[in-house]
């Protein structure tokens, strides 16, 4: 893992968080290089939702709250 | 503590489509987020080509709920408890014929359930027929997500 000292103080998790965020944003950044009319931001935050599971991306987006909680 | 995406009765509604071989697909933005779409919406929206209305009245009473025709302002609907999030589409602007629309949808699993879900680019061409400000403003970020699952081997 990287540990050089651009990033200081950080837990191995939160290097590893920070590390992955910025290949994330190098290839958003790609894509935006070939589709100008992309936001950078929009193409970032949707490779990140592309890493959840399908049920989770809803989960996610479904504002409305349910009536009641449940389980199964 | 468990996370399940759909209500009891929207597990049910869709199991029960599914069991009755009542043919229909997740479209709007409900299909969008499950592409990897980033964004929020209220509804669930079902597509149906032609409604069954013995069929999708059972699968709503089996799911503690109703199927209605419309009344007065009331559009087609299914209601009851924990089945208000589900909104019924019978005509969807920009796509084509029900049939061919449901052979190209994709495949996904909500709670165990399998549904069919409208690809992305569907979704954005049928937004941008509709010409609507609300589906028009939705269109960058779906773009954007269209962009990114090209880099991304499919679900």
């Amino acid at each position: 893992m990287d540990r050089s000292p651009i990033l200081p103080d950080l837990t191995d998790d939160q290097r590893a968080w920070l590390l992955e965020s910025e290949q994330l944003w190098r290839e958003a950044g790609g894509i935006v290089a070939e589709q100008p009319d992309l936001d950078v931001g929009d193409v970032y935050h949707a490779l990140r939702s592309l890493r959840l599971s399908p049920g989770e991306r809803l989960r996610r987006g479904l504002t409305r709250v349910r009536v009641r909680p449940h389980s199964r | 503590m468990s996370e399940f995406v759909l209500t009891p009765a929207e597990r049910i509604l869709l199991e029960e489509l599914d069991r009755l071989g009542v043919p229909y697909l997740i479209v709007g933005m409900g299909a969008a987020l499950l592409e990897g779409a980033t964004g929020t919406t209220q509804d669930l929206d079902l597509w149906f080509g032609t409604i069954d209305r013995a069929k999708v009245g059972e699968a709503a009473r089996r799911a503690g709920g109703f199927y209605t025709e419309g009344y007065g302002q009331q559009p087609p609907a299914i209601g009851g408890e924990g089945l208000d999030r589900v909104d019924v589409v019978l005509t969807a602007q920009g796509l084509g014929p029900f049939a061919d629309e449901h052979a190209q949808a994709r495949s996904y699993e909500l709670d165990g359930v399998p549904v069919r879900v409208l690809p992305l680019a569907r979704v954005i061409a049928s937004k941008r027929a509709s010409n609507r400000p609300k589906d028009l403003a939705q269109l960058p970020i779906l773009e954007a997500t269209l962009a990114a699952r090209q880099r991304r081997p499919p679900d």
